[in-house]
């Protein structure tokens, strides 16, 4: 579905990710971990061209994303933030429908229906008048993946989406992202939360070194991985996570 | 107890001491000023200058900080503009001169230059140079004022509205440019009330405002005193009162505010 082809990302001369390829396929749950400063939030971020590839080729379900054509691509790949990026002047309701209106995906009726059946599936339809400032982070991070979900993306890209919650939080995100799991949703999520990545994930990408060390294994990568450097960093961190 | 309360207390008996200082000079006085009072502004003349001096300073003031609002958006989105042609180096470049060049002087001296060198054949109204000379100059600060919005809006904004597919200047327009604008709004308000003091300079080009008003007043019955100190009053009253109409504005601005 999304496909990364000798991609390289510099930012200032310096190469942070150097010519990776990879290919995130229909159905695939990936759970991007490494240690901090290695480079995930910048290859999640190259999927949708947040950030550019200096060289190399990014492409979604076979066509290569470019300048001319990023919008109508971006409408396909939803993207959730660490720090939620709901928009501050606008209610819960108006925050998730001004992309697809905007963009004619639907008309104003339909995605206020469908904005209603969304707040409600992440158990929030009862704030769709409210605005963020009166939500706790647990609610702006639900409100932020329902208004990701009602441009109906084929893709999730998800950056440290409980990093910055208060822990009694973090589970009721974890669910809304479990539940889309189950449903089919393809899915790349940069996460520290070890125990959840284990449970949801397909694959692993393991970033670090500019280079990134993708395995199906996902047990065998938590359990006893190949890879020294993943070795090492999965023996650092919280097994509690 | 609460710095804010003892800080009200403060100030409020303060006020309460200044009033009755003022009530009690008053009284003492009290024909005196009246009497002066009525000799400067009984006639109905007088009242009738004074207030086309207020409209005019009114419109200049109004029409200014509109033509300043204008051109500071212009000025601050062509610096935002992503392209580097020569053409659009060259435009960039001559914006950044205009910024520079009415930041960098006086105001008094633009409007000297505007009105007697760039405008020397000119033979229409002094106010609109005046308008044209101060929105020229407040052009130049709001567009620093709206820079400094939307530089406050943090830079997950402008991705997340990307992110769902919306193209950059959607994004500028329906997610930053609304929040840049709140942030903004102290500030130019404060440039507002900037520019209604300021504008008691358009005396030098021969347009009547409200301070011009005053001083022929006072040339007239050359009771300079009482004069001048009810023009300082109006000054002050008048401020006073966008002052707290401004706040009020800003309250109701920052209800749905970033937490
Ligand atoms: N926009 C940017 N400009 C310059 N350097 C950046 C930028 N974004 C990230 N970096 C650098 O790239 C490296 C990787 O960052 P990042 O992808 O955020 O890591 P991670 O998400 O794994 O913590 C860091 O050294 C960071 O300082
Ligand atoms: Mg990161």
């Amino acid at each position: 579905m999304l496909e990364l082809k000798n991609v390289t990302v510099s930012f200032n001369d310096q190469t942070i990710l150097e010519d990776i390829s990879l290919e995130v396929e229909k159905g695939d749950i990936i759970a991007i971990i490494g240690p901090s400063g290695g480079g995930k939030s910048t290859l999640i971020r190259t999927m949708n061209m947040l950030v550019t590839p200096k060289s190399g080729e990014v492409l979604f379900k076979g066509e290569a994303l470019s300048k001319q054509n990023i919008n109508k691509m971006r409408e396909n790949i939803g993207m959730v933030f660490q720090q939620f990026e709901l928009f501050p002047h606008l209610t819960v309701l108006k925050n998730m429908i001004l992309a697809p209106v905007k963009l004619k995906k639907m008309d104003k009726v339909t995605a206020i229906e469908k904005a209603k059946v969304l707040l409600d599936r992440v158990g929030l339809l009862d704030k769709i008048n409210a605005y963020p400032g009166s939500l706790s982070g647990g609610q702006k991070q639900r409100i932020a993946i329902a208004r990701a979900l009602l441009m109906n993306p084929e893709l999730m890209l998800f950056d440290e989406p409980t990093s910055a919650l208060d822990p009694e939080m973090v589970k009721e995100v974890l669910d809304v992202i479990r539940d889309l799991a189950s449903q089919g949703m393809t899915i790349c999520i940069v996460t520290h939360m070890m125990g959840f990545a284990r449970e949801v994930a397909n694959k692993v990408y393991f970033v670090h070194d500019k280079q990134v060390y993708e395995t199906s294994d996902v047990d065998g990568f938590f359990t006893n991985p190949d890879n020294d450097r993943a070795k090492d960093f999965l023996s650092h961190i919280n097994p509690n996570n | 107890m609460k710095a804010g309360l003892k800080n009200k207390i403060v100030s409020l008996s303060m006020l309460g001491i200044a009033l009755g200082i003022f009530v009690t000079l008053y009284l003492f006085n009290f024909k005196a000023i009246n009497d002066a009072l009525v000799l400067n502004f009984s006639s109905k003349k007088t009242v009738e200058q004074l207030f086309e001096g207020l409209l005019n300073t009114a419109l200049v003031t109004v029409a200014s900080f509109a033509l300043g609002l204008l051109l500071g958006m212009i000025t601050c989105l062509v610096e935002k503009i992503d392209n580097d042609s020569w053409w659009m180096m060259a435009i960039k470049n001559i914006f950044k001169i205009y910024v520079s060049v009415f930041r960098g002087t006086p105001m008094v001296i633009q409007l000297l230059i505007i009105y007697f060198v760039v405008f020397m054949d000119f033979t229409g109204s002094a106010l609109l140079i005046a308008i044209l000379s101060f929105g020229l100059n407040s052009g130049a600060y709001v567009s620093e004022i709206f820079r400094g919005g939307i530089n406050a809006v943090p830079k997950g904004q402008m991705e997340a509205s990307r992110s769902l597919g919306l193209s950059y200047s959607s994004s500028m327009f329906h997610v930053i440019l609304p929040q840049a604008f709140r942030n903004a709004f102290p500030s130019l308000a404060n440039e507002f009330i900037t520019l209604f003091k300021e504008t008691s300079i358009v005396g030098f080009i021969g347009a009547v405002d409200l301070s011009l008003a005053f001083r022929k007043l006072a040339n007239a019955t050359f009771d300079y005193n009482t004069v001048y100190i009810v023009m300082g009053i109006v000054y002050f009253l008048l401020v006073y009162l966008f002052t707290l109409l401004f706040k009020l504005i800003e309250k109701g601005l920052s209800k749905h505010a970033r937490t």
